[in-house]
């Protein structure tokens, strides 16, 4: 017993110096980014790093706020990401519930599709379609960009949440149906509560492409003004010449907030759709 | 349905068509129409466009959609001083990154289903990279590896590793590597969240069996965790693999494909190629080799998906 007990603090010794290594590698970067968005200039660039800032100052945020496009940047990234997501929502919907619940010709194909269509270079989708929106008169277009996140959240996000529909009992919806309600009915009262952490994952999935993404953004936004964060991060790194770091980390902190607050309250939630399709059980 | 609410009959032809448009066959149409549809436009149709505009000198310019054969192809393997070492970079970039975000993960995942205290907090600091925007990763990281101000050197010469300072993102000999922890910062929280899934399926009971059987940690290891992470896994690597292999962002923000070519990417010289030069036909050929060298994982990734399902 000694012995057991013995072993099992040694596995805990070498499993905590392990995650000790890794978070510091994983979390540093956002410590960097955070402490530093507070730093004033003379403790940025130092040949010997500031860990905390001796006099913390706002000045950066206050100077990107102000000084700089960001806050339209964000209403921007805002605005492209939410009405990405309640698209994908509808579409991603009714899609993962036809092919959840019922048999039809082509069900395989359209499965396969779903799996593969997001594993596509990104280029080679790029090119045309940026193609066809020049025709369309979409580039430079807020719509434009929701349109291409949009398909690039559905394949997955319909697999994703056909998994999540699997695992909802289909005698719900009968016996809801034997009751009087219409398909649509026992879609609305009956089946959506009880599927909703699967379509919350969803959502999650679709804001998140739609907030991160940078090379389609980077490819059809020509007006400044319209630019998303993820381009207009960039841009001002291209045009601030010698680099003003602390300014960029605020602006960087600005980015992953949001992000990182949704990740917080739907932790869970991601995980187990991510995994949904992969693990059995 | 809507027969019945007309007072007048419906002509025969149109009796029909609603009677069979109302059918139960017919109903799972409704639903997937507003799914198939944009699929079918927005993924299906580029696609194909995409391939056809390979075979074509088409830029933005002279907008010339005639077939060309495989004129792009030639050029691109006969007469493209990049394209070789683009491929190659490519290659060494993706290995790499697969390799060491599957082992960084698998010794993640095993520390993470330890039952032991903080494991939530570890378990959501080995997983933040995930919410940060590949280009926010890039821009930070590069700061990190500034040669005069960046944490990297200065960590490196106080542990006494080098002893002068190293532009990591503008010499040949490091930019790759530099690049590579970027990506693989980003991606090896995947790998921590399918493995660790696919660990806490494993019955505590089988590690007991095989323990009163006198198997060791390390034989456990080999002859029952190996085994039973063996579909997760795959799925893992592949989707890495697929996800490495097609990697834009944070090279394009780190180095855009220099110093002097070394991380030269065949997804940077196919955006430069069509958005730089205009040479769209040249760049979807780039495109379309890649997607030819995708095929294999692509394939594999998607029947194991299916065969999980059925």
């Amino acid at each position: 017993m000694e012995k057991f007990v013995r072993r099992r603090l040694v596995r805990y010794v070498f499993a905590y110096a392990w995650l000790l290594i890794i978070s510091t590698f994983t979390a540093f970067p956002f410590f960097w980014m955070l402490t530093s968005s507070f730093k004033a200039r003379p403790e940025i660039f130092t040949r010997i790093p500031v860990f905390f800032p001796k006099e913390p100052t706002l000045a950066n945020y206050n100077y990107v706020l102000t000084e700089t496009p960001a806050g339209r940047y964000f209403l921007n990234s805002l605005y492209i990401a939410t009405v990405t997501t309640l698209l994908a929502l509808v579409l991603t919907t009714l899609g993962a519930y036809a092919l959840s619940r019922f048999q039809f010709r082509m069900r395989r194909s359209l499965g396969v599709w779903l799996i593969a269509g997001q594993m596509f270079p990104g280029v080679l989708m790029l090119i045309p379609l940026f193609v066809t929106l020049t025709r369309l008169n979409l580039v430079n277009t807020y719509a434009g960009l929701i349109i291409v996140y949009t398909m690039g959240a559905l394949p997955f996000s319909t697999w994703m949440l056909k998994g999540y529909f699997d695992t909802v009992p289909r005698e719900l919806e009968d016996s809801a149906m034997i009751d009087g309600c219409s398909r649509v009915g026992a879609i609305r009262r009956v089946f959506l509560p009880v599927a909703a952490p699967g379509i919350a994952a969803v959502a999650l999935f679709a804001f998140t492409i739609a907030w991160q993404e940078f090379m389609f953004a980077l490819t059809m936004m020509k007006d400044q003004e319209k630019y998303p964060l993820s381009v207009g991060i960039n841009f001002f790194v291209g045009i601030a010449g010698s680099v003003v770091w602390g300014n960029i980390m605020a602006m960087a902190v600005l980015i992953i907030v949001p992000g990182l607050i949704f990740f917080l309250f739907l932790q869970r939630y991601m995980i187990s759709g991510l995994t949904a399709g992969a693990v059995k059980g | 349905m809507s027969t019945k609410t007309l007072s007048v009959p419906l002509p025969e032809g149109l009796e029909r068509l609603s009677r069979r448009l109302s059918n139960r066959h017919i109903t799972p149409y409704y639903y997937l129409l507003p799914t198939v549809i944009p699929l079918l436009l927005l993924t299906v149709y580029p696609l194909l466009r995409g391939i056809y505009l390979a075979f074509t000198q088409y830029n933005l310019y002279n907008k010339d959609t005639t077939l060309v054969g495989a004129f792009n192809f030639i050029e691109l393997t006969t007469n493209d001083t990049l394209f070789w070492g683009a491929l190659a970079n490519n290659i060494l970039w993706t290995v790499g990154i697969v390799v060491i975000t599957y082992a960084l993960g698998l010794f993640t995942a095993i520390a993470l289903n330890e039952n032991m205290p903080l494991q939530g907090l570890f378990r959501g600091l080995a997983l933040i990279p995930w919410v940060c925007p590949a280009v926010v990763a890039a821009l930070t990281w590069r700061w990190i590896f500034d040669p005069h101000f960046g944490m990297l050197n200065y960590a490196l010469m106080e542990v006494g590793l080098i002893d002068r300072q190293i532009g990591w993102l503008g010499d040949k000999n490091t930019a790759l590597a530099a690049t590579m922890v970027v990506a693989i910062w980003k991606l090896f929280p995947f790998s921590v969240v399918m493995l660790l899934a696919g660990l806490q399926t494993v019955p505590e009971e089988l590690y007991e069996a095989g323990a009163i059987d006198g198997a060791g940690v390390l034989g456990r290891f080999r002859y029952i965790t190996v085994p039973l992470l063996n579909r997760v896994g795959k799925i893992a690597i592949l989707l890495t693999t697929i996800w490495a292999f097609n990697h834009f962002d944070s090279v394009y923000v780190l180095t855009g494909g220099g110093p002097g070519d070394t991380t030269m990417l065949l997804s940077i010289m196919s955006y430069l190629n069509a958005f730089r030069f205009f040479k769209i036909g040249y760049a979807s050929a780039v495109g379309v080799v890649m997607l030819i060298l995708l095929l294999l994982p692509i394939t594999l990734y998607t029947r194991q998906v299916l065969e999980d399902v059925e």
